[in-house]
């Protein structure tokens, strides 16, 4: 169940506005499987975000049943974030409490694009996936503390919750686990005004 | 699926722990069917505190799937019947990590009394039964005596889900406990 979320970070621009109006959001498709999966399978990246080290058929095996899924009956669901023609994102919604209205939420960015400032385009659209398409109340997510980049950039938006001392790591040995959160006040507050040129969240002043 | 210890069970020395009066032991199927119709009794408080589930609707048979998948159960009964249980959920046998929920019919023991006591030495035999070493546990804050349990437990407080578990009619906030299992040795 600990996962986290990778995504690069950089210092947003004026361009990361004009981004966002044109990346979209789909679910995932069977050709999406292979491309996904080269984004995983190398050490460097499963090291940020998974457990431990995953096969490659295991890598295909996770992603194979999230192809067709339906949120609503399979409590999880694959979906792809697009720039330009291009996937440039993966959003893994799991563990949907359709009573509590939660999620958690695992993301993905094209390494190609780390540094990029598409990789703030992911976690946006994960907002408008779980608040603005299903009415969820609050998306969270299981960050490492080595995870740095990734906690730099969801703090700017999302909020530290918990901190999970000491999981256990087969491969790197014994780490804090950080719980973040993001609500559907906050999302609307901060990251749907990403949407308007000029706004960036972490030089907002306290009103 | 597996249900291997609630439809196979396996006696060994790890199975029971037995104090003051109550005797914990692994779940049989008998055990399940009794603790499912304790968790049919309108509550005020919930039953199960998790955040991924389950549903508070749960039949028999999702009931026992629900406590064998990746599960552990240890349930505590004295001469009155059914009075405590204490499920392993979500074990991770690579990560030796599991989360953790109990739940005493009559409310928990005081700290340091012999039930308190045998209830620490089961939760350390489940957990080494089930090659456990970190535990987690949820608890709404408003649960008191659970938390205050917990604490002499040996769980120590990691942070609260705001607004994370709907119950009775809106949502709560949970309280995010851990225990190292080195850290309850001296309990047992």
């Amino acid at each position: 169940m600990i996962c986290s979320a990778w995504v690069g970070t950089k210092t947003m621009g004026s361009n990361v506005h004009r981004k966002l109006a044109v990346c979209t959001l789909r679910s995932m498709e069977q050709a999406d499987v292979a491309t996904i999966h080269g984004w995983m399978n190398n050490e460097e990246m499963q090291a940020k975000l998974e457990d431990q080290a995953l096969s490659s058929d295991e890598i295909d095996a996770k992603l194979e049943q999230l192809v067709g899924c339906d949120p609503l009956a399979d409590k999880q669901g694959g979906f792809v974030v697009d720039y330009d023609g291009r996937a440039i994102g993966f959003i893994h919604l799991m563990w949907i409490n359709w009573i509590s209205r939660t999620g958690e939420v695992d993301l993905m960015v094209n390494p190609e694009l780390l540094r990029s400032m598409l990789a703030f385009n992911v976690l946006q659209k994960a907002g408008e996936l779980a608040f603005e398409q299903l009415n969820l109340n609050k998306i969270y997510a299981y960050v490492f503390a080595s995870n740095k980049d990734s906690i730099g950039l969801l703090k700017r938006v999302m909020r530290v919750e918990a901190t999970q001392k000491a999981g256990r790591r087969p491969a790197t040995g014994d780490e804090d686990v950080h719980v973040v959160s993001l609500f559907a006040e906050d999302y609307v507050k901060t990251l749907t005004r990403m949407r308007w040129p000029g706004y960036v969240p972490h030089k907002r002043k306290a009103q | 699926m597996a249900i291997s210890h609630l439809t196979h069970p396996q006696p060994s020395g790890r199975d029971s722990v037995a104090g003051a009066g109550v005797r914990f032991h692994v779940a049989q199927p008998a055990d399940v069917s009794a603790l499912h119709a304790w968790y049919r009794h309108c509550q005020a408080l919930p039953f199960f505190t998790e955040i991924a589930g389950p549903t508070p609707t749960f039949t028999r048979s999702q009931f026992r799937q629900y406590c064998a998948q990746d599960a552990q159960l240890m349930v505590g009964a004295d001469e009155q019947g059914l009075c405590a249980f204490i499920l392993l959920t979500y074990i991770q046998g690579d990560m030796h990590v599991a989360n953790v929920d109990f739940r005493w019919r009559e409310g928990c023991p005081e700290p340091d009394s012999p039930r308190a006591k045998a209830f620490a030495a089961a939760l350390r035999q489940l957990c080494l039964r089930a090659s456990v070493t970190k535990t987690h546990l949820l608890s709404l804050p408003l649960e008191e005596d659970r938390l205050q349990f917990a604490h002499w437990l040996g769980y120590v407080h990691e942070g609260v889900l705001a607004r994370h578990f709907f119950h009775a009619g809106r949502c709560h906030d949970l309280q995010c406990l851990g225990r190292h299992e080195d850290d309850g040795v001296e309990r047992a």
